[in-house]
């Protein structure tokens, strides 16, 4: 899925260093990775709970750098739940904009840290 | 940037609960450039070990946490007392999660995203209200110490009261001391003192002084009680040991179990009752009414008189074995007329009380009242300076009692000629102190002491009869009590021209009675139309 250019990090730039930011954004890639494997375990198995808690720890992670189409698709994910829609299909959705989120990431690591944003 | 730093100048402790290690990257990151000492904990178990240990000073708080939630968490630290602040982080701006962290004990909390200056205020102003709470409890702290050293220094300089009484003079710090002495014994205590000097008061700051202070304190008017009924109000009754026991009824002896039973004006008790009384004492134990089960209970006893009680045990009032086991530490209260300066401490401490009851503006005496309250010998003690002040605040008002508005009989000058006590019954008598006996004469009548007639409207021998300031002689007029009533309700309305109110108040009964007596006066013809 395309998105705009990698501007979600712009914001740390106002408050820590270059090398600050790549290590927060290299322990995000794990994150992320780690919370989208368990959000689909959980929908895989059924479970709810741990599905809307994984959603919960993704719309955190997401916010914290403004990856504002996975924390928007998580937040919905965790307070939003249809208890009759299915947990994979959802799980997939998120999946897919997670991936474009590690990215862009990836990209940022690989390019550098973008300027501050104000 | 000015490092935030704790009362001793150290960077103040910030634990970092998150298990999300980017998540908590980021909040190490932001505090650590906020001069904060920083720590981290991943789960909520680590983040109890290191709170315990490092002693934070704040706590930056997840609530999903892999082990058990933030909130729980967050209740134990403050179970175990901790005082750090904890603001709360979550991904959700749920206002209920919110409500939930601040009613567990949160001070704050912060949503995901945050950036560092929103952190930095959210955990400035809950730290200084932190530090803020420490200063109050410091000063409260420093206050209280304060207190206790000046109580101390009270105590030793002379103190002006003790658990209830009013009272700087020699002969009360005596009391005080006496007290203080026993109550830690379970000695039996004899009170002895004229009517109104603090019997009750006294038998009360004893057991409050004492180790039974948590248990019961039963008083018990001995002479207040019909003579049937007074086994059964000591040692109870079981259901039918007499016409009208129709349950089962525990005494003062049981409701006292592991406090003090205080028997007032014991002098009264007859004497079959105080064979079974002396039995109590000597065994703590006793049988209800009516039972012929032995109940034993742990009682401190506590009696009072206001008689003398060895002159009632050689008159053959009271026996003497009785009297050797109830005797053991005596407390003789001084009358008001010998405690000097304490009449002025004890009527500011009633005015003071009365003005605030009765919305008046009084602020104290003025010199010329203070010396008539001085110069008179309150017969009736504390319990009638009690009622004159009272009287003074319903009948006036100002900022200071003025001589006008003190009531007789203390606004007369006092005769310095002793006082004729031979007429009354020698077991009344207190062969010191007169006085009181004149007291109760006057008031068992149901005449307020303080509020005397107008004398000229009265015959003398009633005058003298109504007047403990005056003479008393056996020639006093003996009347109808209705009669009588008749004439001091005529006197009170002479003394208010009329004002049926003010009559009311100074006998101290409801205006309705004094115009229902008054219409039946005038329609028997008592009284002119």
């Amino acid at each position: 899925m395309p998105t705009d250019p990698p501007v979600f990090a712009a914001h740390l730039a106002d408050d820590l260093s270059p090398e600050d930011i790549i290590q927060v954004l290299t322990l995000l890639r794990g994150d992320i990775e780690n919370l989208v494997t368990a959000l689909e375990s959980a929908a895989r198995a059924g479970d709810a709970k741990g599905f809307r808690a994984a959603a919960h720890g993704l719309a955190g992670a997401a916010g914290s750098v403004a990856a504002e189409p996975l924390e928007q698709v998580s937040r919905r994910a965790m307070t939003n739940l249809d208890p009759d829609a299915p947990l994979v299909a959802t799980a997939g959705e998120i999946r897919a904009i997670a991936d474009e989120t590690l990215r862009q990431i990836a990209g940022v690591l690989a390019g550098g840290v973008p300027p501050a944003a104000t | 940037m000015s490092e935030p730093a704790g009362p001793e100048g150290a960077a103040e402790r910030i634990l970092v609960v998150e298990d999300l290690p980017a998540q908590a990257e980021l909040a190490r990151l932001f505090l650590a450039g906020l001069g904060y000492d920083v720590r981290v904990a991943g789960t909520a178990g680590a983040a109890l070990t290191v709170a315990r240990e490092w002693l934070p000073d704040g706590l930056l708080l997840d609530i999903e946490l892999p082990d058990y939630n933030g909130l729980e968490l967050l209740g134990r630290l403050k179970q175990e007392g901790s005082d750090a602040v904890v603001v709360v982080v979550t991904a959700s701006a749920s206002m209920e999660l919110a409500k939930q962290a601040i009613r567990a004990g949160a001070e704050d909390f912060v949503v995901k995203p945050y950036n560092k200056d929103r952190l930095s205020v959210t955990l400035r102003n809950a730290l200084q209200r932190r530090a803020l709470t420490r200063s109050r409890e410091a000063l409260e702290t420093q206050l209280t110490r304060a207190e206790t050293r000046l109580l101390d220094a009270e105590a030793k300089l002379g103190r002006k009261g003790f658990v209830g009484f009013i009272g700087a003079s020699d002969q009360m710090r005596a009391i005080y001391d006496i007290i203080q002495s026993v109550a830690r014994s379970k000695a039996s205590v004899f009170i002895t003192g004229e009517s109104g000097t603090g019997k009750e008061l006294a038998a009360e700051a004893l057991h409050k002084s004492s180790q039974r202070a948590g248990g019961p304190f039963v008083a018990l008017n001995c002479g207040a009680i019909p003579r049937d009924l007074l086994e059964s109000e000591v040692f109870g009754h079981i259901k039918g040991a007499f016409t009208g026991a129709t349950a089962d009824r525990p005494g003062a002896a049981s409701l006292a179990d592991g406090g003090t039973l205080f028997l007032d004006e014991i002098g009264e008790m007859p004497l079959d009752m105080q064979v079974k009384l002396l039995r109590f004492v000597q065994t703590g134990t006793f049988s209800p009414v009516g039972s012929s089960k032995v109940t034993k209970v742990d009682v401190r006893f506590v009696c009072a008189t206001n008689r003398d009680p060895m002159l009632e045990v050689q008159a053959g009032r009271f026996r003497e074995d009785l009297y050797y086991r109830l005797y053991v530490v005596p407390v003789e209260l001084p009358p008001l007329r010998d405690r000097g300066d304490d009449v002025l401490l004890i009527a500011r401490h009633f005015l003071t009380q009365f003005a605030r009851e009765e919305h008046r503006r009084f602020r104290g005496f003025s010199p010329e009242a203070e010396r008539m309250l001085m110069d008179y010998p309150w017969p009736g003690n504390v319990r009638q300076l009690q009622n004159v002040v009272r009287n003074i605040v319903v009948l006036h008002d100002g900022d200071l009692v003025a001589p006008g508005m003190i009531p007789p009989p203390v606004n007369r000058p006092y005769p310095a000629e002793p006082r004729v006590v031979a007429a009354l019954p020698p077991a009344v008598v207190h062969p010191a102190a007169p006085e009181p006996v004149l007291a109760e004469a006057a008031t068992s009548h149901g005449v307020p002491e303080i509020l005397m007639p107008p004398l000229e409207s009265l015959a003398e021998p009633l005058q003298a009869a109504l007047n403990p300031a005056r003479p008393i002689t056996s020639e006093i007029e003996i009347m109808p009590l209705a009669e009588m009533e008749r004439r001091l309700v005529l006197a009170a309305l002479a003394r208010t021209d009329g004002d049926i109110p003010r009559a009311a108040a100074l006998l101290e009964i409801n205006p309705s009675t004094v115009y229902r007596k008054v219409s039946a006066w005038r329609k028997d013809g008592m009284m002119p139309a």
